[in-house]
């Protein structure tokens, strides 16, 4: 499953000032439900992916549904184990720290979900919720937890004066603002937002955008932010990831990726954006499952051609400074 | 002048709820002439599924039809009997849902499924013509090999292709009016666009009329002849796409366009609507949009402004003074 060459050369690593995340070869095998034996019996959900966030960096990760975005997250998170590969995180492996040691790690990493609905406790008050990873980590006096509680409910847009309240009594742009205000709480480093806007309705999306903002520009938070939403990625990431079926196919600065796309798939990502004027230049997604080797874009693919079909082009740097993975990149 | 394929004049529905009556649609009149797309857009609770099911005679109690009529090819479908009804929905008028699990069954072949429709609304029809209609119909929706796809059960196929033949089943008996209620929200933005070019393309080749009811000012945008923008059970604006989509007259138009970031303008800072939806169980008086308007002044909070024609594009109608 893994590919046959390096993905990642050394050459396209800058000496910028050491990365604050970086994932490396990761892998997540899933078990094919009904069938447990033979190389066919897994889905490889998320296959060799390697990236970096530097400090108060924001990188995107976007990809239609099922690419695995969420299952990176969720690795990163460590709420599931990765088949294979590394995390650094601040230049520690991320994936052995345990005990103590794991226990600070941990709240320097934070994460936002997509549904305010189902992440939010119903029967905690929103101080108790807000208050919660406090408690955990710090030993603060009440008066003080309060202080700073009431602290964080304004720093998302919300008056304090709703502490004492259930998460029913607010709509989903609250709840979204309250499971912020909950994931800033203990100033992480790294927040890893899945599909955090996708919920809500597009006046309240805009809201949550620009508090997001606000918070970047305020603090030192690099970010993961994980969407299908294209616009609203291109608004709040400084360098986009493009995954295809498990695989990074384009890693670029956003302002390069939306101007000058370099492989097929992203092209047509773009070019289906509603509004964008631009047609769709891929075919139908095709329900025939992808080839075992070679390029996992290759059945839709209008420029396929030999190699693409039998070796796996490996994530390389291009000449526009954008790392793509496409063995026809100069020539399409 | 011939008289628009679909009239609705102050179309009133209400739940009753226990919140107290629920004014979903409280008085929207549109017209839609034959070989039109109309988008009917806004956010979500703001009444476009609700005036979707009643031109399709399909709302249930706790709901019910409070007021105002619709016409449709000549005659009144409010209160028309239900036998009646039924009669002319998948015939004349029939409706694309967002998810197409939800309207397929899963039991039966897809083919079956088509097949259905013709021995239920075209008894006579002899069972080798209705066979070849069905594979020229998933054809006609861009499915490939389309005879032996016609066996597979829906759960065999991608979102996409379900959606595909939910709209071949839409399609089936050439309907002159297709509701089509968020019918690519459930889909990847690739599959998104194939969708969309179906639907211009079925307008473009057989004249149908289409409702396309969406939240997404792009899906609009590349979709639709004309817009109604929808907010707490009324049109706010409405006119031809391209005009109001340029020049927002209603804040709330203008405050949809201006809180979507652009993916040509990235720099472009979103600028939010304040505030939430309004619930609709207790409207605010006067404008709707009062609360969360940033042009507001007193007399918002006493009438309810009336959709009126502007005085540069008449077809360009906004419900706003100020606007105006
Ligand atoms: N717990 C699981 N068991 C089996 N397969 C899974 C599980 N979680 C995710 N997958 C599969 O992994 C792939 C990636 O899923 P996911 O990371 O959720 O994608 P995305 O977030 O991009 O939509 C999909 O094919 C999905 O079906
Ligand atoms: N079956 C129902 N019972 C009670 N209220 C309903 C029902 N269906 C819709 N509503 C209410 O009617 C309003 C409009 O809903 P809907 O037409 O679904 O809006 P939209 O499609 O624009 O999201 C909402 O406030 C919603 O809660
Ligand atoms: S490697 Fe080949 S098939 Fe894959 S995207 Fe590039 S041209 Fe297309
Ligand atoms: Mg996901
Ligand atoms: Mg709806």
């Amino acid at each position: 499953m893994l590919s046959p060459v390096p993905s990642l050369p050394d050459q396209a690593r800058t000496e910028s000032p050491p990365d604050l995340l970086s994932v490396k070869g990761l892998v997540k095998h899933y078990a094919l439900p009904g069938r447990w034996f033979g190389r066919a019996g897994v889905i490889p959900a998320v296959d060799d992916v390697s990236f970096s966030i530097g400090s108060r960096e924001t990188l995107g990760l976007v990809g239609e549904s099922g690419s695995g975005k969420s299952t990176i997250g969720r690795m990163i998170m460590r709420l599931i184990r990765p088949t294979a590969g590394n995390i650094l995180f601040d230049g520690q492996d991320w994936l052995a720290s345990s005990g103590e040691e794991f226990r600070r790690a941990r709240r320097r990493v934070q994460m936002v979900f997509q549904s305010p609905y189902a992440s939010l406790d119903p029967r905690w008050r929103i101080a108790d919720i807000v208050a919660e990873p406090l408690r955990t980590h710090q030993s603060l006096p009440a008066a003080e937890l309060r202080d700073r509680v009431a602290g964080l409910l304004q720093a998302v847009g919300l008056d304090p004066s709703v502490a004492d309240r259930h998460p029913h009594q607010f709509s989903g742009g609250q709840r979204q603002r309250i499971g912020i205000a909950r994931a800033i709480a203990l100033e992480p480093d790294l927040l890893v937002a899945d599909e955090p806007v996708s919920a809500l309705d597009v006046s309240v999306q805009a809201q949550i955008l620009a508090l997001l903002q606000d918070i970047k520009a305020r603090g030192r938070l690099s970010m993961l932010f994980i969407s299908h939403d294209l616009s609203v990625v291109a608004y709040l990431c400084d360098r986009v990831g493009v995954l295809y079926r498990g695989r990074l196919v384009e890693l670029a600065g956003t302002r390069s990726l939306f101007h000058a796309p370099g492989h097929p798939y992203t092209r047509a990502l773009l070019a289906a954006i509603p509004g964008s004027g631009q047609r769709c230049e891929a075919s139908a997604p095709s329900s025939a499952a992808v080839s075992e080797t070679g390029c996992a874009y290759a059945s839709r693919c209008p420029h396929a051609r030999e190699p693409c079909r039998t070796i796996v082009p490996a994530l390389r740097p291009s000449g526009s400074g954008a790392l793509i993975a496409c063995h026809r990149v100069g020539e399409i | 002048m011939s008289t628009p394929l679909l009239q609705v004049h102050d179309l009133r529905v209400e739940y009753a709820s226990p919140r107290g009556l629920v004014r979903a649609v409280a008085g929207v009149s549109l017209s839609l002439d034959r070989n039109r797309i109309l988008g009917l857009v806004g956010e979500s609770g703001c009444g476009k599924s609700t005036v979707g099911q009643a031109l399709l005679g399909l709302i249930q109690p706790p709901g019910r039809i409070a007021g105002g009529d619709i016409r449709f090819e000549n005659r009144s479908l409010v209160g028309l009997p239900e036998r009646e009804m039924r009669r002319l929905r998948g015939n004349r008028l029939s409706m694309i849902f967002q998810d197409p699990t939800a309207t397929l069954n899963p039991v039966m072949t897809i083919g079956d499924q088509i097949a259905e429709l013709f021995r239920w609304h075209r008894p006579r029809m002899r069972r080798k013509e209705v066979q070849t209609r069905v594979t020229e119909l998933l054809e006609r929706v861009g499915i490939v090999d389309a005879d032996r796809r016609s066996r597979a059960y829906p759960h065999e196929l991608s979102g996409g292709m379900r959606q595909r033949v939910v709209i071949a089943c839409a399609l089936a008996l050439d309907p002159a009016l297709i509701v089509a209620d968020e019918p690519t929200t459930a889909l990847d933005v690739t599959v998104q666009a194939q969708i969309l070019d179906l639907i211009r393309g079925l307008q473009a080749e057989h004249g149908t009329a289409v409702i396309l009811v969406s939240h997404d000012l792009g899906v609009i945008a590349e979709t639709c002849d004309d817009v109604a923008v929808m907010y707490a059970g009324r049109i706010v604006e409405s006119g031809p796409t391209a005009e109001v989509l340029a020049r927002p007259r209603h804040p709330y138009t203008a405050g949809l366009i201006a809180s979507r970031p652009s993916i040509t303008a990235p720099d472009q800072v979103v600028r939010p609507i304040p505030g939430t939806v309004p619930d609709l169980a207790n409207p605010p008086v006067g404008c709707p949009f009062h609360p969360r308007c940033v042009r507001a002044v007193a007399g918002c909070r006493e009438g309810i402004p009336a959709l009126s024609p502007t005085r540069e594009e008449p077809r360009h109608a906004v419900a706003c003074p100020l606007a105006a």
